[in-house]
């Protein structure tokens, strides 16, 4: 475009528009911080976006090829820092960045032959699908920041747990409970007593319930059985890994961290109208998320620019805190502060003497060869440890009708073990109400955390079981025409007319932050849950850690949610009101009267 | 849409599109407060306005959007776009380039906007001094007929036009609405049952109390 950007000093810089991005870049916005943000793309959204069908079918084109493990993406590998001379007559490290954080790999696409999918702009396919809890820190992030005339949503209608090759309704309400012919009468009375102690727990009372040990070892002592703890879990409190053996990995979910999650399921239920309804999904897509938050930004002042690709970060040689960016264009921007989407940066700091500052840079990045210091060589080596970072499996498929008559958005869980997979599936449909996909046509989302060596090897067999894959499978596309219009009857089972799979990652790598200067943030990718909790924590910590003065602030104060306390407080007690509903053993019950 | 109450007959989402500086802001805040103000350098803090007008007989209660700077680098969000019913294409008559961009503008909405929403063509402006004029009137009228929209010359400086554009647009859309209610196009989202934030956090509120 050739326009430079003016002015060329800011407070914050912010590079992707991912949603921890944005929400940084609105809050400081907000605080009257100079913003200018910035994206290497031509769309909004960077992890978070929304594509179109053609886009998406472009973007999976250009990771097709991509076959390379995720840590490799060009950083590290090449990373040589030159000293930079600003017209100011300074002095920087000039340190090099990507423009691809690499995230995604094992891409495969598959589509019907001759299949009719419909007007790809009528299409919001998300690349990390997930729900928003009604009373979850993103609505109310949203609330406070003003941004609530920016989108609408609807209610997820139902939530399904798949068992033994059908739906189960997720029970939401006491009569629900009463209703659900798979528990026994003693599943029933354990299910009660449980949520009744949980109910004490946040009461306050004494429950005898310890704090630190594992979710699911509680839920073990309470008697339910299996089928219930499936439920509470994985339906209720979204936990996204698998908590019992032999899928579990790492340490379990801690009682306090499981009853948290319940609690906020509680809350959620009821609070926009439909008395079971959890869970919202926004019409057009998540995508749509962090450009509310970008438009906030912009109404408050912040620049904007995408299709701007970033060359380099300058470092003060001394501090090594970062001091700009160069453009591709060649323009150096200062800054106070920086965000970054994950993947872009190389460690800024040295891995073993993050605090020693070089003492002579000028000499050994000038002369790099003869002088190999160990400060100049250090700093921008990969460590070997971002090779695990978490990797989620994810599946998209777009299917001919909704997999429950008259549902339109529906979450199904696949528990461990319900078609072979070793952690939770979880299975989101959207569909034409959200303005996901056009009439007659619905995207199903399945997301696990990944276990095998890709995306299609972890979610085939899930995929299989809630759609009829048959036409897009590779092997017999010639046929499938046929196939298709002999379909029997008994197969009530939607079409998929394309599928696709990838994996992504879906933490940072364990260097992302300390081992950058303290006013440079890298934002995570999106998490394993199918939830926004995470994000809106992780953005939160971030915000605070490059200026150290909101400390003690919500995201955007001045909002009627600005108060943790009094969050925790309205929680609680919503929790209560919501178990009480859900059911008090009779026992109880007359104690209470 | 669920409204509660029903002060008005339609509610109508516009929007304004166009390169920085040829005066989107300034037209809104004519139209919406009669006030101008020539010291804008680049668009900060507007987000949207209100304002109810009657057009045959109905009242109706514009909901109008502004860029909020995000024009400046060609990157306004897509979202911005989302049940847009009219859109108010700017140009500045002495900014030839500014006018130009305008199929660029319309490339934009032909990729983020629904398919029928309504469009008028706007030269802001014309007050100025025919010396500065850049864009002859009738290039102006050649590309709105191109387009098959209607086109006015405004000056939100002078007030000159500016409610005929609100009004020319906003009837426009009337007239679909009412021909098209039943079929509402595009439109499983602008269906039912649809949350809006701020008007069922009231409600869920009131409703914790009662149960």
């Amino acid at each position: 475009m050739g326009t430079d950007i003016s002015p060329a000093e800011f407070d914050l810089i912010v590079i992707g528009t991912g949603l921890q991005e944005s929400l940084i870049a609105a809050a400081a916005s907000k605080r009257e911080k100079s913003v200018l943000h910035l994206d290497p793309a031509g769309y909004y959204g960077s992890q978070w976006t929304s594509f179109q069908l053609d886009q998406f079918l472009d973007w999976s084109k250009s990771h097709g090829c991509d076959t390379s493990e995720a840590s490799d993406n060009g950083i590290g590998s090449q990373q040589t820092s030159t000293l930079k001379n600003t017209a100011e007559e300074e002095s920087f490290l000039e340190v090099p960045i990507s423009n691809d954080p690499g995230t995604y790999t094992n891409v495969e696409v598959q589509r019907a032959e001759g299949a009719e999918l419909g007007p790809s702009k009528e299409y919001n396919i998300d690349v990390a699908p997930r729900v928003v809890h009604c009373a979850g820190s993103l609505i109310n992030a949203l609330l406070d920041a003003g941004a609530q005339n920016y989108l609408e949503f609807k209610l997820l209608q139902q939530s399904y747990v798949w068992r033994e090759g059908r739906y189960v309704r997720v029970p939401a309400s006491r009569a629900d409970i009463f209703k659900d012919r798979s528990l026994s009468p003693v599943d029933k009375r354990a299910l009660m007593r449980f949520l009744q102690k949980a109910q004490q727990s946040f009461l306050g009372q004494p429950t005898g319930l310890e704090r630190d040990k594992a979710f699911v070892e509680v839920l073990r002592e309470e008697g339910l059985a299996q089928p219930l703890r499936d439920v509470i879990m994985y339906a209720l409190a979204c936990i996204p890994s698998s908590q019992e053996e032999p899928g579990l990995t790492g340490r379990p979910v801690s009682a306090a961290g499981g009853m948290a999650a319940l609690a906020r399921y509680m809350e959620s239920v009821g609070r926009y109208g439909a008395d079971t309804a959890a869970f919202l999904v926004p019409l057009y897509g998540g995508g749509e998320l962090p450009q509310a938050f970008c438009r906030v930004a912009a109404v408050a002042g912040a620049l904007y620019v995408l299709r701007q690709p970033v060359t380099s970060v300058l470092l003060h040689p001394d501090s090594r805190s970062c001091a700009g960016i160069t453009t591709s264009t060649g323009q150096v921007l200062r800054c106070k502060a920086l965000a970054t989407s994950c993947g872009l940066l190389p460690p800024l700091l040295p891995s073993r003497s993050a605090q020693q500052p070089d003492e002579s840079p000028d000499e050994s990045a000038q002369r790099p060869d003869e002088s190999p210091a160990e400060s100049a060589q250090l700093p921008y080596e990969l460590p070997a440890e971002s090779a695990q970072q978490q990797r989620v499996s994810q599946a998209v498929a777009i299917i001919d009708r909704p997999l429950q008559e008259d549902e339109s958005q529906v979450l199904v869980v696949l528990p461990p073990g319900a078609v072979s997979n070793i952690h939770p599936v979880y299975a989101l449909q959207v569909g034409p109400a959200t303005a996901c996909a056009p009439a007659d046509r619905y995207l199903l989302y399945l997301s696990t955390p990944a276990a095998a060596a890709t995306a299609a090897q972890d979610l085939r067999p899930a995929l299989e079981a809630l759609v009829n894959v048959h036409g897009v499978d590779c092997n017999v596309a010639a046929t499938s025409t046929k196939q298709g219009e002999e379909q029997s009857g008994s197969d009530a089972r939607p079409n998929a007319l394309l599928s696709a799979y990838y994996n992504r990652v879906a933490s940072p790598s364990d260097s992302a932050l300390q081992h950058q200067p303290a006013n440079v943030a890298v934002c995570d990718p999106p998490d394993a849950s199918i939830g926004y909790e995470a994000a809106l924590q992780g953005a939160q910590a971030l915000l605070q850690r490059l200026f150290p003065d909101v400390q003690g602030e919500g995201l955007f104060p001045g909002g009627s949610r600005a108060n943790d306390d009094e969050s925790d407080e309205e929680a609680i007690e919503a929790l209560s009101e919501v178990l009480d509903k859900l059911g008090t053993p009779r026992i109880t019950a007359n104690e209470a009267v | 849409m669920s409204l509660r109450r029903q002060d008005y007959d339609y509610l109508i989402k516009l929007l304004l599109i166009g390169d920085s500086g040829v005066g989107k802001s300034c037209l809104l805040l004519r139209f919406s407060e009669d006030s101008f103000t020539s010291s804008f350098i680049t668009t900060i803090g507007i987000d949207f306005k209100i304002k109810k007008i009657l057009i045959d007989n109905k009242w109706i209660k514009l909901q109008i959007w502004d860029t909020a700077g995000q024009e400046r680098f060609r990157t306004i969000t897509s979202a911005y776009y989302r049940g847009a019913m009219g859109i108010l294409l700017v140009y500045d008559v002495t900014d030839e380039s500014s006018f130009n961009n305008i199929r660029n503008w319309m490339r934009n909405i032909e990729q983020h906007a629904s398919d029928n929403v309504n469009k008028v063509l706007v030269g802001n402006k014309c007050d100025m001094d025919e010396s500065k004029r850049r864009v002859p009137y009738s290039q102006g009228q050649a590309l709105a007929d191109e387009f098959g929209i209607q086109f006015f010359e405004t000056s939100a400086k002078s007030n000159i036009k500016v409610d005929e554009v609100f009004q020319s647009i906003a009837k426009d859309v009337m007239l679909r609405l009412r021909d098209s209610q039943t079929d509402s196009p595009s439109a499983g989202p602008a269906g039912s049952g649809n949350v809006h934030l701020n008007s069922t956090t009231n409600s869920a509120k009131q409703s914790k109390g009662c149960c």
